[in-house]
């Protein structure tokens, strides 16, 4: 999967076509129906990335940048979730290497490739699915549950973030791309974040996020990008 | 899962649409001579010389048809990687599984298990059909069934896979009466 | 003890004297070894006591050390730990516990302190590979299992691998590509090759030949490290040589793949390579005088797997090469019924001309000399059919079903029994 999220930025597709007219969300709800005054909603491990643009193009993996981002993420999440009433619940991955454990593995690679498909034929214009016209439908199926063990969550909550910032010398490069009148990108955010009915295995909502800005380094910035990724959670 | 044909639809900037609408409302002929009733509506599209039909993506479920493969051809018409086992009009129905198999395992299914390879009709002719599983280089499971037959030397293969969680079984009473309804028009 | 380590110290000494730079990378594994105390005279350097940890500690890296997070090395370590997630649960992982259990025990005989900082990983890729990541993940692939003769061999491969680790071969490679610049391409490169091979294009990684690629100094502190590491494990260390006469064989065998994009190209020299290894492997005893007998064991451990290994080989297509590998495979154990069957297997795979007369030759010595896998009947059957000898081949089949009556595609092998060929005409 990780192969072809890097090949989404190199063809900088999401940036380009990610403007104005592509939807950001699509959601099969509007509502949190699950669980009465509190949403409990499972957060599943972030994957998130960051990584330095270089001048030569390369993106250049940054631990301390990652870390930092990690550490913003969640108290961002939480503060923007407080609003719909959501009480976060941080998933554990389940060791044992047994069938409970195996079924977990499964599930989150099925919801990897959910993932790309709806990225792929939901919002690239070329690339879109007629069955999938005005429909909003996938699933994790009625197995789900078997994340929720325990946790007794009604939602899981999966967020992925590609950013790259760029260098000095990267950034010169774009001041002077722009002077030329030459587009150069100057290092961009591609994600998602999708939740999942943990009852019935629905993707009940999902958006993209594809733009040249944001910052995840700070906490402030980062609660930007967190509420721009939960853009249209429901209610 | 199969990754290569998709990412070569991904750099298409062109702005013709890849997939098009398939509905079960008549016969339709794919891949040059299966003429089917569809039983549900698909999104197709066309990868080389096969033809692939799904209704929730390709990554989770596709029904593909492959255009009849003649002697010294390999399944997939695609210059890497190079060694692609051929297909051999004189082959018995296990060497077909065979080529399958080993054909798969280079397009990215590993570690393919088939089983249950019996006779079968295809098309209002004896051919055969196997049950499969196996595991996508990312570690997901899928599942898939494969029918065929070889007429006037050449062999006609029409199989369906789909994630072990949720979509295979999603559409594979679909995919099975799409298979059964299958008319070979001569070429 | 003490004399031995002192002729090995003079030998060391002299070496380095009389030899020109072309081995100095080996030599520095071992002076770094004999460092035990720099105050001493060369004659004398080398008398540590034999499990002196310490000795291992001159590597760049000490057992159970991170990279701080701020620095370049963390970013790499933090990629691979990520690939190693996907490595962990990827379709090519071959999990059998068994198997997996005895190649880790190696890997601990070998690495010792640093054991508990690594992870090894059973890869179900036919090509003859290993990688270390700098996180201290390990991958192993089927191929390179298949073509080891025993453990000896196999723990000098591991001891070569630890040399890239110990020494941080991975990192300083990454910083060079990024000095040097280059593209996007450039970095994905070098993740593939520093890190986790079964994640990368398996094309090109074979084309890389035989372990991930170095540069060639690199490579040759590797090789050192390698036959000191499993000399202080215990093994003799002449059979790492061994391990690369037997893979230039079958590269040599195969001329379409073997001269423009080989292991040959990117690493050392073969000719020099072995010449060194061997050189090396005179200097550096084994700490039990008779070396670890590891042929018995290791065939025992592998037998059960050669066969799934031998089928994914053949899958390549890659003929000659796979031939002068089970050449090599029979010299080492005999001519053994299962080795004959996947030489006729090869014949009827290949379908040159001639090629079915041969495959029904090879099946039947398989069977005169002993018991090959039940396939071998419907093998036969196969071919019988093609040859239209129908009651010869309906006998095997018969027999091929006797022996395997809860087989996958026994309807079809009956159907075709029953003089049908399972296609319509």
């Amino acid at each position: 999967m990780d192969d072809v999220i890097k090949r989404l930025m190199v063809a900088g597709l999401f940036v380009m076509l990610g403007a104005c007219s592509a939807p950001t969300a699509f959601q099969s709800t509007d509502r949190l129906t699950r669980g009465q005054t509190v949403h409990r909603i499972l957060l599943m491990p972030v994957d998130v990335e960051l990584s330095l643009l270089t001048a030569g193009g390369i993106q250049q993996p940054h631990a301390e940048w990652t870390a930092k981002a990690k550490a913003h993420i969640k108290p961002a999440l939480r503060n923007v979730l407080k609003r719909h009433n959501v009480e976060l619940i941080e998933y554990a991955a389940k060791g044992g290497g047994n069938d409970l454990a195996e079924q977990h593995v499964q599930l989150v690679k099925l919801h990897g490739a959910v993932g790309i498909t709806i990225l792929r034929h939901k919002y690239i214009e070329n690339l879109l699915l007629p069955t999938k016209t005005d429909k909003f439908d996938w699933t994790l199926g009625p197995k789900a549950v078997a994340l929720n063990d325990e946790y007794n969550a009604d939602y899981a909550l999966f967020l992925l973030v590609r950013d790259s910032y760029a260098s000095a010398g990267r950034s010169m490069m774009v001041m002077a791309g722009f002077l030329l009148g030459v587009g150069v990108s100057g290092g961009a955010q591609l994600g998602f974040a999708s939740l999942v009915d943990l009852h019935t295995g629905e993707i009940v909502w999902f958006n993209r996020l594809a733009r040249a800005q944001g910052d995840l380094r700070e906490a402030g910035p980062a609660e930007e990008t967190v509420t721009t990724l939960l853009n249209n959670f429901p209610k | 899962m199969f990754r290569r044909p998709s990412i070569i639809l991904f750099f298409v900037l062109a702005g013709c649409a890849q997939f098009s609408l398939v509905e079960p409302t008549q016969r339709v002929t794919v891949a040059k001579v299966y003429s089917v009733s569809p039983s549900t509506t698909w999104s197709g599209f066309t990868t080389q010389n096969w033809v692939r039909w799904t209704v929730d993506g390709p990554l989770l479920q596709a029904l593909t048809f492959i255009e009849p493969v003649e002697t010294g051809r390999p399944l997939l018409d695609i210059s890497e990687p190079k060694n692609l086992p051929l297909f051999n009009a004189d082959m018995t129905a296990p060497e077909v599984m065979e080529l399958f198999k080993a054909t798969m395992q280079q397009m990215g299914l590993h570690q393919l298990a088939a089983r249950g390879l019996e006779p079968a009709e295809f098309g209002k002719i004896s051919g055969f059909r196997f049950d499969f599983t196996a595991v996508s280089k990312d570690g997901l499971n899928y599942s898939g069934f494969a029918a065929g037959a070889v007429q006037s030397d050449k062999l006609h293969l029409v199989f369906y896979t789909g994630s072990q969680l949720v979509y295979f079984e999603k559409h594979r009473e679909d995919a099975r009466k799409v298979i059964q309804s299958i008319q070979l028009q001569k070429t | 003890m003490k004399v031995r380590q002192l002729i090995f110290g003079l030998a060391v000494a002299c070496f380095l004297a009389a030899c020109a730079t072309a081995n100095e990378s080996y030599e520095i594994a071992l002076k770094r070894e004999s460092k035990g105390d720099a105050s001493k005279s060369p004659e004398t350097a080398v008398s540590e006591p034999v499990d002196d940890a310490a000795a291992y500690q001159l590597a760049e890296l000490s057992p159970g050390e991170r990279p701080p997070v701020d620095s370049d090395e963390a970013g790499l370590w933090m990629m691979m730990d990520k690939a190693e997630d996907r490595v962990k649960t990827s379709g090519r992982r071959y999990r059998d516990k068994a198997l997996n259990d005895y190649v880790r025990d190696v890997v601990c005989r070998v690495s010792r302190d640093y054991c508990r900082d690594i992870r090894v990983y059973i890869m179900r890729v036919p090509y003859f590979n290993a990688t270390m990541a700098p996180n201290g993940a390990m991958e192993i692939w089927s191929g390179l299992l298949l073509r080891v003769q025993n453990e000896a061999q196999l723990a000098s491969i591991i001891g070569h691998e630890l040399g890239h680790y110990l020494r941080r071969h991975s990192l300083k490679r990454m910083q060079s590509v990024i000095d040097t610049s280059g593209g996007l391409a450039a970095f994905q490169v070098v993740l593939a090759t520093v890190g986790l091979g079964s994640l990368g294009n398996l094309a090109t990684l074979a084309a890389l030949g035989g372990l991930q690629a170095y540069s060639r100094d690199f490579e040759r502190e590797a090789d050192g490290y390698g036959v000191v590491l499993m000399s202080k494990a215990g093994y003799d260390p002449k059979e790492s040589a061994k391990v690369w006469e037997r893979l230039t064989r079958e590269q040599k065998a195969d001329d379409e793949e073997g001269s423009t994009y080989s292991f040959l190209s990117t690493h050392p020299e073969s000719e020099e390579r072995l010449a060194a290894l061997k050189l090396l492997a005179n200097k550096v005893q084994p700490q039990h005088p008779e070396g670890r007998d590891s042929s018995v064991t290791f065939r025992a451990v592998m037998r059960p797997y050669r066969g799934v290994f031998l089928s994914d080989e053949l899958n390549l297509r890659r003929f000659k090469r796979t031939e002068e590998l089970l050449k090599i495979l029979r010299e080492d154990n005999g001519e053994q019924p299962e080795l004959l069957f996947y030489q006729g297997e090869l014949y009827r795979l290949r379908n040159e001309k001639g090629d079915r007369e041969r495959a029904l030759a090879t099946y039947r010595k398989a069977l005169s000399v002993g018991k090959p896998p039940a396939e071998v009947h419907k093998s036969m059957g196969l071919i019988l059919l093609k040859t239209k000898q129908r009651d010869a081949a309906r006998r095997s089949l018969a027999q091929y079903l006797k022996e395997k009556p809860d087989a996958s595609d026994a309807r079809m092998i009956q159907h075709l029994m029953q003089g049908n060929r399972g296609e319509g005409k």
